[in-house]
């Protein structure tokens, strides 16, 4: 039936689809693999354009599109890849020869560097939500804190300042610059590591008016 | 608790800066609020947290690969927490397609949380991140921008929006109000609105977001208007609409145990 014929094809398309936003995915936070694909999209792409050159040279000039069923196939690819990420973000899935893939990756190009950061490469040290400065002291000392603080805009800074009681006078005024927030949360982080002294989040216990959990 | 989703498929209608400035709003009439993250370009994220793309987040939620508790963040304000969103969450609608129940995801996941309030912002889609954050709202605040094209989109929307808690079964949901934003005192922009309150009548809400560079500075500092420029036009303005949408929530709310009765 032509209709089935075509749902399956798009049953393929899809999901090769999701294999590649995967393998993206875990190529974005696996620099190793990254290097890995490149490596072989180049070398696919240097071995397919040399069969292409012998091809012509026979007086072979096929289609590039040159499958049975008229749909894309990655032969040799795991097809298991969307759903088998390893725990770690890495693809369980191996890439086949070059010239398995060489259809999709003859265009690739080397310098393509596109796509947003599926993690921030920005202080990702920061953890989540509103940072400890003196959990970042105690890890990466003071400069290491500095450069982390330094990622930041004058909300979050505001935000540590105000959840670590780090101005309890009020005396930064409103207009402060984001050198001073710093300057004001890498001496108070000096001071408490210098004392050994205990900091407590003071936005847990006074600013907020109740404690969400799930029930 | 009440949940809100902030829904148009049209983009650049200020949708997340509704999100990030009522729920400050919400926070400072003494509310919890729960901030949901659920656009893959993560904008309400970076806003409150000057975070971008952090994982996990709630695309692994949605996966149930980790639970709300796994993800929640504190956020630059006080009273606010966050659900953080990632670019993962573009690749949503693929990803779920097959499975059942796709569009209950959020709602389940949501279920048994105490806040207040939970803010859901939304792509500019009615995909299935939409349909889950539909799913698990009681109340959708639909942004509109003073400009022609928003207009023409407004009745295919609303009407989207009630087939789509149709065909959920969603029978709690209802259109918490149309917020205009970008809006200018000038001759076009009175048309406009009036044009709107013609159509929406009470619908509408009374508070006009009006067009206001501190909004984009707030966002900039990763703050709310209301910590930057409270006294600003903009940040009046959210002042107030969080108090009208606390008492339209009031006054609409059922209760969430009800609906979760109905998630299957």
């Amino acid at each position: 039936m032509p209709g089935d014929a075509s749902d399956a094809q798009s049953a393929r398309d899809q999901e090769f689809v999701r294999w590649l936003r995967a393998l993206a995915d875990a190529v974005e936070r696996d620099p190793a693999l990254a290097e890995r694909v490149r490596t072989e999209a180049v070398t696919g792409a240097q071995a397919d354009q040399a069969n292409e050159q012998g091809r012509k040279h026979e007086g072979h000039e096929d289609s590039h599109e040159t499958h049975e069923t008229g749909a894309f196939q990655p032969e040799g690819v795991r097809h298991s890849a969307p759903g088998g990420l390893a725990p770690g973000g890495c693809a369980e899935h191996t890439l086949s020869s070059p010239d398995s893939i060489t259809p999709t990756l003859r265009h690739t190009r080397r310098s393509s560097r596109y796509g947003p950061p599926s993690v921030s490469g920005r202080a990702v040290e920061l953890g989540t939500g509103v940072p400890d400065p003196f959990a970042l002291y105690a890890a990466a000392g003071e400069d290491g804190l500095r450069r982390a603080l330094e990622t930041l805009r004058v909300g979050s800074l505001r935000a540590i300042i105000r959840a670590h009681g780090l101005d309890p006078q009020g005396k930064l005024s409103a207009s402060a610059t984001e050198k001073r927030l710093i300057a004001v949360i890498v001496t108070a982080a000096k001071r408490a590591a210098g004392t050994g002294e205990q900091r407590t989040t003071k936005r847990t216990t006074t600013r907020r008016t109740k404690t969400p959990e799930a029930s | 608790m009440t949940a809100i989703c902030v829904a148009n498929n049209k983009g650049g209608v200020g949708k997340t800066t509704s999100v990030v400035n009522l729920a400050a709003g919400l926070a400072r009439l003494g509310h919890t609020v729960l901030v949901v993250d659920g656009d893959g370009q993560g904008n309400a994220t970076y806003a409150l947290t000057g975070r971008i793309h952090p994982v996990p987040s709630l695309y692994d939620v949605l996966m149930e690969k980790a639970t709300i508790q796994d993800v929640l963040w504190t956020t630059n304000e006080d009273n606010v927490w966050l659900v953080p969103g990632d670019a993962r969450l573009q690749n949503v609608d693929v990803e779920l397609a097959a499975r059942a129940g796709r569009e209950w995801k959020l709602a389940r996941a949501l279920a048994g949380q105490t806040f207040d309030y939970i803010i859901i912002d939304t792509p500019p889609s009615l995909g299935v991140l939409t349909q889950n954050a539909l799913a698990a709202a009681h109340g959708v605040i639909v942004p509109v921008s003073l400009t022609e094209f928003s207009l023409i989109g407004m009745d295919k929307l609303l009407a989207t929006i009630d087939d789509l808690g149709n065909e959920l079964d969603i029978p709690d949901l209802r259109l918490l109000g149309i917020l205009v934003t970008f809006y200018e005192e000038n001759k076009t922009g009175r048309e406009t609105y009036g044009i709107l309150e013609k159509k929406f009548e009470d619908k509408l809400f009374a508070t006009s977001i009006p067009k206001n560079l501190k909004l984009e500075e707030a966002h900039r500092r990763n703050e709310s208007i209301l910590a930057f420029a409270p006294n600003s036009p903009g940040g009046v303005a959210y002042a107030e609409l969080a108090r009208e949408v606390k008492k339209r929530a009031a006054a609409e709310h059922s209760p969430y145990s009800r609906r979760r009765a109905g998630a299957r």
